[in-house]
């Protein structure tokens, strides 16, 4: 009989506390995605060397372009935003002026960006690329701003090659 | 008290159940047709002309040599899910961008093409 009870007890606590809880403690996480992959530079592009018709062939329509006085810039990017919040509450409000709660959020965008530079012939005069999305979400939020840690961005004018896969649909003259 | 046990049973179990899904899509439209590329030759074909068959361009860029006119169009898909204590949301915006380049006598010089945003998708932040 004592067992029966106390099981009954246990259920009762936990129907209760599915009913309250719901209003005073919550966790969400949003995710954005704007943009497809960027694919990393390879070899395949030399600063100095290779044209905008090369370059229009291999990644497609750039995401922005900008004129920077006798240079253009071509940005390929996508964006990887987070959001996500706890929040800790006890839901008064109803019949009472007092509703305290107490909530921490937090939102972190990462950048995956390739800028190319070219002259005013449309000759690649400098590749820079970031891939702010290889840094894991809790690091990039909490780790320290001026720390370079995984998170650096790369700057290069030719050279080495980076991991990646190419996804759509990209072509170009 | 078996009674009353298998109500609070059967009540945590839907409480636990409670929950509650969403889905949206959104587009921002262009009715450009990219296989209509292939009638364009750079050296030869003019800005008027592929304004003619594309219509007006969604932004047009004032180059260091020239011009761009940028033809783009957008799919987005969301997916939200609420359940007791969790809640988690997804969103995601996928392109369809074609770009030409023209040189300053407006006669097209490049032009690229990218075809993502069937790619968009519904689906869980992680």
């Amino acid at each position: 009989m004592g067992f029966r009870f106390n099981v009954t007890l246990v259920f009762v606590m936990g129907f209760m506390a599915g009913v309250i809880l719901p209003g005073c403690i919550s966790y969400q996480f949003v995710r954005q995605i704007q943009g497809s992959e960027v694919m990393p530079p390879g070899d395949t592009l030399k600063a100095g060397s290779s044209t905008l018709g090369e370059v229009l062939s291999l990644y497609g329509a750039p995401d922005t372009i900008k004129a920077l006085g006798a240079e253009d810039l071509l940005i390929y990017e996508r964006t990887l935003y987070g959001n996500s919040g706890l929040s800790f509450g006890i839901p008064f409000g109803d019949f009472s002026f007092v509703n305290p709660e107490i909530s921490a959020r937090g939102g972190l965008g990462r950048y995956d960006t390739l800028a190319l530079f070219f002259t005013s012939d449309r000759i690649l005069r400098y590749i820079v690329y970031t891939k702010g999305s290889s840094c894991p979400y809790l690091k990039a939020m909490f780790e320290e701003e001026n720390a370079a840690g995984d998170c650096k961005r790369v700057k290069r004018k030719n050279g080495d090659a980076y991991p990646g896969d190419e996804k759509g649909v990209d072509k170009g003259q | 008290m078996k009674f009353i046990r298998d109500v609070i049973i059967v009540s945590s179990m839907m409480l636990l159940c409670a929950s509650c899904a969403m889905f949206g899509k959104s587009k921002e439209y262009h009715g450009f047709d990219a296989s209509l590329l292939a009638t364009f030759t750079p050296g030869t074909t003019t800005a008027g002309e592929i304004v003619e068959v594309f219509g007006a361009p969604t932004h047009m860029v004032k180059l260091s040599n020239g011009n761009a006119y940028i033809y783009e169009r957008s799919v987005s898909k969301g997916t939200g899910i609420w359940l007791v204590l969790l809640s988690f949301g997804n969103y995601e915006t996928q392109y369809d961008r074609v770009v030409f380049f023209f040189d300053n006598e407006d006669t097209l010089t490049h032009y690229g093409l990218s075809m993502h945003a069937g790619d968009s998708s519904y689906g869980l932040p992680f």
